[in-house]
């Protein structure tokens, strides 16, 4: 017997229950059509995502930052041993809470983000740049203007990045001499005078920033021994005021007896600890106007660093270097240096392994690569929970087919048993109804596929109006995409389920006995 | 030179039921039947007629003893020899006819041939002349319930045939036609078995008809040949 005969004989039957035949391929068309959606648009926002980043350049940056922490091993024993008799269990939970304690009292920056630190970071394997990003608070005064002088935020960027680059309404660092330039904002500008749209006219013009530190409060114990007391700086007795502060806060782990602890603790009860009257260090650069930025509007290229967010508010863009040189002359950049810096890593697959390295270096690393993964294994979890749900409502119309073509078999007894007679094998038999689940399974599938894909575009749309307000920026292509995996395996899938779901019926058609079924009644 | 037979059947029993309340419905029947012999078999209502008829066409398997047919041992067939079999050795007959209802005159006569793998082409070609020989040749797009009783038969007649088996099974064939039809039909088997030398085994109770139409008469009771 042919294929085509056989195939010839399910379709027939198919044809006899029109609504039936239709019923049960409307529920195949849903689940498929389920299915597609769910994985459609869990690639598509997927790639949405990594296109989104990748053109941003911002999956190979990793922003580096101290990371305040008493490790295990600094921790002194005496400090978490427990006093008394216990048992061992509770000495070792004692032991944790002390030490636990200890480590809050006392927190410590295992490496501070000094020039030092930031040239081992250069050396790591896949470091192609690091730029430490500076930002303070100063005034800015226009030289040779009356115009008063204006709190400004200081940002550095990078000369021609992309962070700053668009809202360039004038000028730029271009081939200027870096060191001494700003790039200013136009409502800097526009506070200075400058109300007109010719915001070029600026350029050139020189302007005195006088920026602002609040003082290091380092502990140096061994500076105070080494000075006699007529000695000592402002910085020493912060420095011994810090150093005391951290004292008191230690007062209840000092292996010293109850008496000197009782006589500690009145000593740091009655001491003033306040701060220096005068805390700030101030400094004076002067600088020449060689840019303007414009105001940051919505809709505008929004890449996700924190970087390109503090240049949003930035008033005045300086180069790194010059950003640097100020700061670095504070005495709170000497002992804890800067305060963030962007690694730039050669290559995305190698952020993970450069983050690892950070790490060991004792630094805080957050990338957005990693805060994406992390997105992306939610989507990932999103999509397996929305696909499971469309695999659900597939076998749910699956045991519909089963059902329905029970119910078939066995109102095609009769004719089962004649054909049986005439000749046909249980063989055959079978694979009439095994064809009716495939053809099922097939028309169903290509049918759900096709309205996936119809439904994609108003899909694309409504999904695009919800997220663009979110991402600031134009998410290219469609929400939806359809991969050859998809449009193949989908009908592929339905015709599977369905012919596992025929797989029942046509045994049992198979196993139809001729004589009961002809008999003459 | 000594023909061998077209059926043999020795020692053949079926128990129905098995288990706890068995039902012996043949109890042992033996005969022997020539290449040609058109035979009546007659006996009372649930004496094993129809049970012998079914054995015969390959659509159960006895208890115990033998069926050879075209010189095939039925009980040594595996089941897809035994579909074999009754697609091309055996043609059947019933009271019922047993047309397919949603298929037309045509395509039921198609159908023993579709299992044998025949092209579409000639399958009709075929079916179409073999109706035409049962007297049909304007009902072929007709669909049984379009069909008196008697052209039922003959459309039956003309499946069963179709596929040039060498024994025709007939159980009670005209048990639902009148008397004038049930002749009519007779004469046309007699006819067709006579052209191609095909051998008959017929079921029925009507002593008239059995002279008649054959060539040799056995009858049952009990689950037994009684002569
Ligand atoms: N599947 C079966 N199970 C049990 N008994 C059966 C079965 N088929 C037939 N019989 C019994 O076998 C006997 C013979 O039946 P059958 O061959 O149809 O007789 P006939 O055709 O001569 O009227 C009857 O008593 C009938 O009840
Ligand atoms: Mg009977």
């Amino acid at each position: 017997m042919r294929f085509r005969d056989l195939a010839a004989f399910a379709l027939s039957a198919l044809r006899q229950q029109k609504v039936r035949t239709m019923l049960t391929v409307i529920g195949v068309m849903v689940g498929t059509f389920t299915l597609v959606m769910s994985l459609s648009i869990g690639r598509g926002v997927d790639h949405a995502i990594l296109s989104l980043f990748r053109d941003a350049d911002a999956l190979r940056k990793i922003e580096v930052r101290t990371r305040f922490e008493t490790r295990e091993e600094d921790v002194p024993a005496a400090a978490k041993t427990p006093t008394g008799v216990m048992s061992d269990a509770k000495r070792k939970r004692l032991e944790a809470a002390l030490s636990k304690r200890f480590k809050g009292a006392s927190p410590t920056e295992l490496a501070p983000l000094t020039p030092e630190t930031l040239l081992k970071v250069q050396g790591l394997n896949h470091v192609q740049a690091v730029q430490p990003s500076v930002s303070f608070n100063g005034k800015a005064e226009l030289l040779g203007a009356d115009t008063p002088e204006e709190s400004v935020e200081v940002v550095s960027a990078t000369p021609g990045s992309p962070d700053y680059r668009d809202r360039l309404i004038a000028g730029g660092f271009g081939e200027a001499n870096q060191y001494n330039s700003v790039i200013v904002h136009e409502y800097l500008l526009y506070r200075w005078g400058f109300e007109g749209d010719d915001v070029g006219a600026a350029i050139g013009r020189k302007i005195r920033i006088k920026s602002e530190f609040r003082r290091s409060a380092a502990p140096s114990l061994l500076a105070i021994l080494k000075h006699s007391e007529a000695h000592l700086s402002d910085d020493d007795l912060e420095s011994i005021r810090s150093f005391l502060t951290r004292l008191k806060g230690m007062v209840p782990f000092l292996p010293i007896s109850v008496s000197e602890r009782t006589a500690a603790t009145k000593l740091f009860q009655n001491l003033r600890l306040s701060p220096p009257k005068d805390n700030f260090e101030n400094f004076e650069d002067e600088f020449t106007i060689s840019g303007v930025v414009r105001q940051f509007m919505d809709g505008d290229p929004n890449p996700p660093n924190p970087n390109a967010w503090r240049l949003h508010h930035a008033e005045v863009i300086m180069p790194p270097q010059a950003a640097a040189s100020i700061y670095l002359r504070t005495t709170w950049a000497r002992d804890h240096g800067f305060e963030n810096a962007v690694v730039t890593v050669d290559d995305e697959a190698h952020v993970k392994s450069v983050a690892k390295e950070l790490e060991k270096l004792g630094l805080y690393a957050s990338s957005l690569a990693q805060i994406i993964d992390t997105v992306r294994m939610n989507l990932l979890l999103i999509t397996i929970a929305t696909t499971f749900v469309a695999v659900v409502a597939l076998t749910v119309a699956a045991l519909g087919i089963t059902n329905t073509m029970i119910m078939s078999v066995l109102e095609r007894t009769r004719e089962i048993g004649i054909i049986k007679a005439l000749g046909a094998r249980n063989g055959q038999i079978q694979a009439i109804f095994l064809i009716e689940g495939v053809l099922i399974g097939l028309l169903g599938g290509l049918l759900g596929l096709a309205l996936a894909y119809l439904a994609s575009f108003p899909g694309d749309r409504i999904a695009k109006a919800i997220m663009e307000p979110q991402t600031h920026t134009p998410i290219p292509g469609s929400i939806f995409i359809f991969p050859a995996w998809l449009v193949l395996g989908a009908p592929l899938i339905a015709c599977l389920i369905t012919t596992l779901a025929a797989v029942y019926p046509a045994r049992r058609a198979s196993r139809v006995d001729p004589i009961t079924s002809l008999r003459h009644e | 030179m000594v023909q061998s037979p077209a059926i043999e059947v020795v020692d053949l029993v079926k128990v129905y039921g098995g288990g706890v309340h068995p039902v012996p419905v043949l109890r042992g029947v033996s005969f022997a039947l020539q290449p040609g012999e058109r035979v009546a078999l007659l006996g009372k209502s649930g004496s094993g007629k129809s049970t012998l008829l079914n054995l015969l066409g390959g659509l159960d398997r006895p208890t115990s003893g033998k069926i050879s047919v075209a010189g095939q041992e039925l009980s040594a067939l595996d089941p897809h020899q035994q579909a074999a079999y009754r697609l091309s050795t055996v043609g059947m007959i019933f009271q019922s006819y047993n047309l397919i209802g949603s298929r037309t005159a045509l395509e039921n006569v198609e159908l023993p041939m579709i299992f044998a793998g025949r092209p579409a082409g000639e399958r009709r070609e075929t079916a179409r002349l073999a109706l035409e020989s049962v007297g049909l040749a304007h009902r072929i797009e007709h669909r049984p319930n379009q069909l008196s009783g008697g052209e039922h038969q003959r459309v039956a007649i003309a499946r069963a045939l179709v596929n040039r088996p060498t024994v025709l099974l007939a159980d009670e064939p005209t048990g639902n036609l009148d008397s004038s039809t049930a002749q009519e039909i007779l004469a046309l088997l007699s006819v067709h078995l006579e052209r191609h030398g095909t051998t008959l085994v017929m079921v029925t109770h009507d002593e008239d008809l059995a002279t008649r139409a054959a060539t040799r008469i056995v009858r049952m009771q009990d689950g037994l040949v009684v002569g």
